[in-house]
């Protein structure tokens, strides 16, 4: 797998780079086509590409004189498995938290005093 | 059940988890909400400091922000829905990009087990415009 320097959340970031996937997920595209469908210029498409290799959301590939841009599976999978991860942490503390802590006679309200530390 | 997955979504790739909780339905709401401020893990919060704490005001539209230990607020998000203790659903950025916010959703199912009623919830969550590719 190739290397990857960028954050796939910073890539994310910009709602040009979201339509530039959003693009690619129709089919792989060269750079002018997906300039043509963007209200930027070249150059600045050139940019966001550039970032979104970096994170390792896009390849391309050189067919002539034109470079061929697509969607690297592995770049979005690594964003779910992140989202995954951070939900699973957050699902077992929220877990943890609810099945320690006192129900109330009145309907639920924790009793349990508030930030335990030992969760963490 | 069906998580709904609010329309704007429909091209992303939805997250869905769930997982049993060994207590009452009521109180796992209570919890989710009341106390998302312990439960939440704070290196996903702005200030990523341990005294930060995370404020879910209930009712449709309540805000959701963090607020840290000198008072400052950062805004993640609002309530779209709220059925105690049944349904949950929250729009939120955690404190990022408003247009990147992401759509929670938490429901619930009673199953019977070995005669104990336990609950499940169960989120949806979506990360908007970003489908995965099909081939």
């Amino acid at each position: 797998m190739a290397e990857t320097v960028g954050d796939p959340f910073e890539a994310l970031s910009d709602p040009n780079r979201r339509d530039i996937l959003r693009l690619l997920s129709t089919g792989d595209k060269p750079v002018a086509e997906i300039a043509a469908a963007m209200p930027i210029s070249r150059p600045a498409v050139s940019r966001h590409l550039r970032l979104l290799k970096d994170a390792g959301m896009v390849a391309e590939r050189a067919a002539g004189t034109r470079r061929i841009y697509h969607l690297r599976e592995q770049g979005l999978a690594g964003v779910h498995n992140y989202l995954e991860g951070v939900w699973g942490l957050a699902a077992a503390r929220f877990r943890l938290l609810a099945e320690n802590t006192v129900e109330n006679a009145a309907g639920g309200t924790p009793a349990a005093p508030h930030h335990p530390e030992d969760l963490r | 059940m069906t998580p709904a997955i609010p329309a704007e979504d429909v091209s992303g790739s939805p997250l869905t988890m769930t997982f049993d909780v060994a207590c009452s339905v009521e109180h796992a709401f209570a919890t989710w909400t009341q106390r998302i401020g312990s439960w939440w893990p704070r290196d996903h919060t702005v200030t990523r400091a341990h005294d930060t704490d995370v404020v879910l005001q209930p009712g449709e539209g309540g805000r959701i922000y963090e607020r840290a230990s000198d008072g400052t607020e950062h805004l993640w998000g609002h309530v779209t829905l709220w059925q105690p203790p049944h349904r949950l659903s929250y729009r939120w950025h955690l404190g990022r990009n408003p247009a990147d916010a992401t759509e929670v959703d938490i429901d619930r199912e009673l199953r019977s087990r070995y005669d104990k009623l336990h609950d499940r919830m169960l989120g949806t969550r979506g990360y908007r415009g970003i489908r995965q590719p099909t081939r």
